[in-house]
């Protein structure tokens, strides 16, 4: 059949998945390398534990975002988003809508929401803080649905948390540790205590063919410390 | 010329529109004290029920399937509203006649609207889509408009220099002159405007003196008067009392959607929409104030389905707190909002979708926690405030559309690769047990996280605000936590030196 319309129709039976291959950088060059962008229309999760540097990574995306003009939405799930850090990052503010949730059930409810209004480029969602077990106890179903609501779309749903929850519904799967922090003084001092912080981001999943196939799996980059020299703190 | 619509059974048709199920029905409208309550008007339906003017109430409860109901000073007041709203989409000169009847200057409209007979039809179409049956006359002064309006119905228009001819058959009843003079004149053999224009002028100042003659110049059709302009005062509101108390929120909302509806049909005649809506509940128990709410739109709207869903959301989070037993509606009109929107502009969401998605968040999460962020200009830690959050979209800076990625403007490849660490902050901050060695930490525990404290940076002391009670003095440290469970971690302490208690504020990551 493929071979009789050949020509006449583009890749008639060719999975979806692989036809959309629209993607943007989310901010950082050693992940876009890694991953070959953000794909538009899906779920991007990335994970970690405290200090694994996900957070970081989202605030970026969404700098990135709203540098691009979109509008976008995070949706907090513990209300632990620092206005201050956002602003630092390079997020344009008045480009955000920031919802702050208190509980897993609102964080949901409120994501809904906002995949069907459309229209934001990128919508945050921020499991981290919240009960590991209540998130693995969401449905599949959810995920699956939150992913047929932005499929065509070019809008991003990006979550972060500590473990994998989106499973087999995220596009793209980052896992971040943290590879340990350098410090200018092992002791307690009143100096700097980080220099930086250097996260490791390990692909788990990239449904880009292209980037499936690459040979390198990990990536580490460097998150600079804003807060630990003297000065910048108050 | 002159247009004129008048409003047959004002009363019926003002009710009706409030309550459109009346409008097959046989209805009689009642007013006076009770219990000599009286017919003042009816419906053809409830003509050839037997029902008359003057009838008492208890007569016409003996008839068979007539509705009977109390005449409404509200709805007759917001009727008249409506009816002004849709001669002044056509002409800035109008006259407010009577409660039933208003007079349109129509010079020069010839050429926005075409010829006359097309003015009429289209004021009569527009009088129509505001809920009311009216008829429309055109004619060369505006007390012949007003008379051929009374007299004929549906839509007349009577050619310059046959306004007598016309009228001739009209009953003198239209002219609305006093009873006792009615009475004379019906004494003499004369009903009709033609019959009384027979008549000699002189006689008729002999024996009806100078009021007689002007009914007289009205019957001849030869009124000179000018227009008497109505100044406008813009006020979109209409009223609905209830026969029965509402306890519940959903049968409210058909009521708000009928007056919202009408709300938003007089403000697209009128080219307005409104971004402030007011609605008062007048509660059902005496000494109560009615429940007001007011519902602000940071952009112009005219849609009626999404205010009523923005006021229900509003009120099912405030909802009153006793029936209701009388709503009113009232929209602040501005200018509706004109986009040009841009071939290259970034995809955005639709404004009017982006509010009603807000209400409903704000009714998920409560209207404090949902926003666009602005720090705060203090040096007080974590503080900020959440703006309303209105559609960045429209003042878009040109970039190129969705899918081409574009390199930040600033800074090049050197900021690109400098990435700021980011801090996630616990609110509120966690009460922390803390161990010090020589007055550095060196353990710590604190809800869900307990270990040994690895390295430590500080203290980095601030305070601020020395002079309100609220005042703050702090000693920050950045720790690095060694915890079983979760391996590293750095986290932000510090101690109040007023409460001179430990917390955890925070984890980088």
């Amino acid at each position: 059949m493929e071979t009789l319309l050949g020509g006449r129709i583009s890749t008639p039976f060719t999975d979806l998945d692989r036809r959309v291959s629209e993607t943007v950088s989310c901010g950082i060059d050693a992940i876009d390398s890694l991953t070959g962008g953000l794909p538009r229309g899906a779920v991007t999760e990335v994970f970690g534990l405290p200090s694994s540097g996900k957070t970081s990574i989202l605030l970026s995306i969404l700098a990135a975002a709203t540098g691009r003009g979109e509008i976008c939405a995070l949706v907090d799930g513990s209300d632990a988003f620092a206005p201050e850090c956002g602003e630092n990052a390079g997020i344009d503010l008045t480009r955000l809508l920031w919802v702050r949730c208190h509980n897993l059930d609102q964080t949901l409810k409120v994501t809904d929401l906002l995949l069907q209004s459309g229209g934001f480029g990128v919508i945050a969602m921020d499991l981290s803080d919240l009960p590991l077990a209540a998130i693995q106890s969401v449905p599949l179903a959810t995920w699956f649905r939150f992913q047929r609501s932005i499929e065509k779309t070019p809008t991003m749903l990006t979550l972060i948390s500590q473990e994998g929850v989106a499973k087999t519904c995220a596009s793209l799967a980052l896992h971040a540790h943290g590879a340990g922090f350098e410090t200018k003084n092992p002791a307690p001092s009143f100096s700097i205590l980080m220099d930086r912080l250097q996260p490791i981001v390990e692909v788990v999943r990239n449904r880009s063919r292209q980037f499936s196939l690459h040979s390198q799996s990990h990536v580490r980059f460097n998150l600079h410390s804003s807060f630990s020299s003297p000065g910048t703190r108050s | 010329m002159y247009a004129s619509i008048f409003i047959p059974h004002f009363q019926v048709q003002a009710l009706v529109r409030s309550e459109p199920e009346l409008l097959e029905k046989a209805l009689a409208v009642v007013d006076g004290v009770p219990p000599m309550l009286r017919v003042t008007d009816t419906n053809m339906a409830a003509i050839q029920t037997g029902v008359e003017l003057g009838m008492t109430r208890l007569k016409v409860e003996h008839l068979y399937n007539v509705a009977i109901r109390q005449r409404s000073s509200i709805q007759e007041h917001s009727a008249h509203a409506a009816l002004l709203d849709c001669a002044k989409a056509f002409s800035p000169r109008v006259e407010d006649t009577a409660d039933d009847t208003v007079a349109i200057d129509l010079e020069g409209l010839d050429r926005l609207f075409g010829s006359y007979q097309q003015i009429a039809t289209q004021i009569y179409d527009q009088t129509i889509l505001i809920g009311l049956n009216p008829n429309v006359a055109v004619a060369a002064n505006p007390d012949t408009a007003i008379h051929a309006s009374r007299g004929f119905e549906g839509i007349v228009v009577v050619p310059r220099g046959t306004e007598q001819k016309r009228l001739a058959a009209l009953p003198l009843e239209v002219l609305r002159p006093e009873p006792e003079f009615l009475e004379t004149l019906q004494r003499w053999g004369i009903h009709t405007f033609g019959a009384f224009a027979k008549l000699p002028a002189t006689k008729i100042s002999e024996r009806l003196g100078q009021d007689g003659v002007q009914l007289h110049k009205l019957a001849r059709a030869a009124g000179t008067r000018t227009l008497n302009p109505y100044k406008e005062s813009l006020r979109f509101e209409e009223v609905l009392e209830l026969d029965h108390a509402i306890v519940n929120l959903e049968p409210l909302t058909f009521v708000l959607s009928r007056l919202i509806d009408q709300i938003c049909r007089r403000l697209r005649v009128r080219n307005r929409a409104t971004h402030e809506i007011h609605v008062k509940l007048d509660l059902d128990k005496r000494g109560v104030p009615p429940h007001e709410r007011i519902l602000k739109l940071p952009l112009p709207v005219c849609d009626p389905k999404l205010l009523v869903k923005l006021l229900m959301l509003d009120l099912e989070s405030h909802p009153p707190k006793i029936a209701v037993i009388k709503v009113t509606a009232e929209a602040i009109p501005t200018r509706p909002r004109t986009v040009q929107n841009s071939l290259f502009a970034q995809l955005a969401p639709e404004p009017e979708r982006l509010e009603l998605t807000l209400a409903r968040i704000a009714h998920v999460v409560g209207r404090e926690n949902v926003g666009a962020p602005e720090v705060s200009n203090t040096h007080r830690p974590d503080m900020f405030r959440i703006k309303r959050f209105a559609n960045a979209a429209t003042n878009n800076h040109p970039v190129c559309a969705y899918g081409a990625d574009t390199p930040p403007s600033e800074g090049g490849e050197t900021s690109r690769n400098l990435h700021t660490l980011t801090f996630r902050q616990f609110r509120p901050a966690l009460e922390a047990t803390v161990q010090l060695s020589d007055g550095i930490p060196t353990w710590i525990a604190f809800q869900g996280l307990l270990g040994s404290i690895v390295t430590a940076s500080g203290p980095w002391n601030s305070s601020g605000d020395w002079w309100r009670t609220d005042r703050w003095n702090r000693e920050e440290w950045d720790v690095v936590i060694e915890s079983r469970t979760k391996g590293f971690g750095m986290y932000r302490i510090y101690r109040d030196c007023i409460a001179k208690r430990w917390f955890a504020e925070g984890v980088y990551d």
